[in-house]
């Protein structure tokens, strides 16, 4: 990849996560993964990222709580949900966090992308 | 006989019966009456015919009956022609469906025209010298019933009359009948339970489920969209076809799985590694361990010996335990919850399988209850979990206990007996 990663990609499961990583990169759109919540709060790039797409149920630390501690540290990065889990209670405490979309899988590949576009800085 | 009044005689005969013909007489008579009279079936046979059979094979040397009959498979028909049946009761001739006792005066053959099997280990056992044989066999009726028997031989040894051979049958068609409606009805029990249990895990599944399932809808679309362009990166497209492939077998795999606990199966008793049931029944709860952040840790004593039982009746135990400790842990927050399974041997050499957590525990009052069926401490709760458990390991013949630890959490703890040393 020549441009420097905009998207991180947080998802528990590696199929999922190559998916989604493969169809941005498809879309031009530069990706970076990450198998857990913890080893993308820990890297020092959290702030480069312009998006982050994440699954609500990983291990240790989810995807709700990866946003609130996105929020504690004062960043607006866009979150993009996208889960199998259908509990309407995670899903309003993610937007009540200010999330910028929450998908159930499986997604609509045309409207991931409008989405992702629109919260990306228009240079992308 | 050395009286001054008495003679002396001997007479020659088969029998030596001293007592006086009247006196015989009466006594067979009331023999007669009391075989007649009995409420079993019986029939009482002449063996005599083939007892000189074998004493002119053991003449001849043999020792082996059953190595001789290997060989000459006919001795059994022989057997069936030659030994008769010379007297029945009642009970008999109800039992094979004829109208008198004498119908069944003859050849004994028919007793095991459904059971050749039967019929040569009863000539083994008299060859063999044995005092009594016992048979389950199926029978056929004379007016055409397919009846199940158990068969018990008496073979008379001298003094007795060794003209008599006792045979009584007892009907089991209609025990053997409720026996295994009772099995079928503990099967569906069980069966109802494991589907319980799997919907409780019903929310785990479908997330495990879905997740290659949208991984192959993503990667499809990212197939087709490079396909449709006029510089399609045919490498790409490759690795990406291949993992749909993978994702694919993965998604078959857990559905596999699931089916393989819901579907209706006959019990199977097989040599098993209680440490690879126990990573089978793993597999079922991994997901919602992960996702909830539960720490596992798991003993395998791999030394354990194998166990004799059904894999999937084992597997839905320990399911279910697994299950109950991630309830008992539904407070817990992420990381906080734990679970400790193990195996080991036992000091009396039976293999041992105990799982912990650190949920609140078993409110006192309810250690001795929780294995009752429909008791439950859960709001949705069947109560039959633990209670199929307690039935499966109970007809796997070792036994189960709750208890609370020390420090804290339920633990439970079953013990099956050990296949070999």
């Amino acid at each position: 990849m020549s441009k420097t990663s905009v998207i991180a990609i947080v998802d528990d499961d590696e199929a999922v996560r190559e998916a989604l990583f493969d169809f941005l990169q498809m879309e031009g759109l530069s990706a970076r993964m990450f198998d857990r919540a913890a080893a993308f709060l820990a890297g020092a790039a959290v702030e480069g990222f312009e998006c982050v797409i994440t699954d609500v149920r990983m291990p240790e630390i989810d995807g709700i709580e990866l946003q609130r501690r996105l929020r504690a540290r004062g960043s607006p990065m866009p979150v993009i949900f996208i889960t199998s889990s259908n509990e309407e209670r995670a899903r309003a405490r993610a937007l009540q966090d200010g999330a910028a979309a929450w998908f159930t899988k499986p997604v609509d590949n045309e409207t991931l992308l409008s989405t992702v576009r629109a919260v990306l800085p228009p240079a992308h | 006989m050395t009286g001054p009044s008495s003679i002396a005689a001997g007479v020659d005969g088969e029998t030596a019966d001293d007592r006086p013909f009247w006196a015989v007489r009466a006594s067979e008579q009331r023999y007669r009456r009391l075989i007649h009279h009995l409420p079993g079936a019986l029939l009482q046979v002449d063996a005599r015919p083939i007892g000189a059979v074998f004493d002119r094979l053991r003449s001849e040397g043999v020792t082996d009956i059953g190595s001789y009959l290997d060989e000459h498979p006919e001795l059994v028909g022989t057997a069936c022609e030659v030994v008769r049946v010379t007297d029945a009761n009642g009970g008999a001739a109800q039992l094979f469906g004829v109208g008198g006792v004498d119908d069944l005066v003859g050849p004994v053959a028919y007793v095991f025209a459904n059971a050749p099997e039967a019929a040569r280990r009863i000539v083994t056992a008299h060859f063999e010298g044995r005092r009594s044989h016992v048979e389950r066999a199926k029978l056929r009726t004379f007016d055409g019933r397919l009846i199940d028997v158990e068969l018990s031989v008496t073979f008379p040894t001298p003094p007795e009359s060794l003209d008599v051979t006792l045979l009584t049958l007892e009907d089991v068609t209609e025990r053997l009948r409720t026996e295994a409606q009772l099995r079928q009805l503990q099967a569906d029990y069980s069966r109802a339970a494991r589907i319980a249990t799997l919907g409780e895990l019903a929310s785990s599944i479908a997330h495990e489920v879905n997740q290659p399932l949208s991984a192959i809808a993503m990667n499809a679309e990212t197939c087709l969209r490079w396909l449709s362009r006029d510089d399609p990166n045919l490498a790409k497209v490759c690795q990406l076809t291949a993992r749909i492939a993978d994702s694919a077998r993965h998604a078959s795999e857990i559905v596999q799985r699931i089916r393989g606990m819901a579907a209706r199966h006959a019990p199977e008793t097989a040599p098993l590694d209680l440490n690879g049931v126990v990573e089978e029944a793993l597999l079922f709860v991994c997901h919602e361990v992960e996702a909830r952040a539960i720490v596992l840790s798991v003993r395998f004593d791999i030394a354990v010996p194998r166990v004799l039982g059904d894999r999937v009746q084992l597997q839905q135990v320990i399911v279910n335990l697994l299950v109950n400790s991630l309830q008992a842990l539904a407070e817990k927050g992420a990381g906080e919850g734990r679970i400790a399974l193990d195996t080991a041997m036992d000091a009396d050499g039976a293999v041992r399988f105990s799982i912990r957590d650190n949920g609140p525990g078993i409110a006192e009052e309810n250690l001795d209850r929780i294995f009752d069926g429909f008791f439950t401490t859960k709001g949705d709760g069947m109560g039959i979990g633990l209670a199929v458990c307690q039935s499966i390991i109970a007809a796997h013949g070792g036994s189960i206990a709750a208890s609370n630890h020390h420090e804290g959490g339920a633990c439970f703890e079953l013990t099956l007996p050990a296949l070999e040393a």
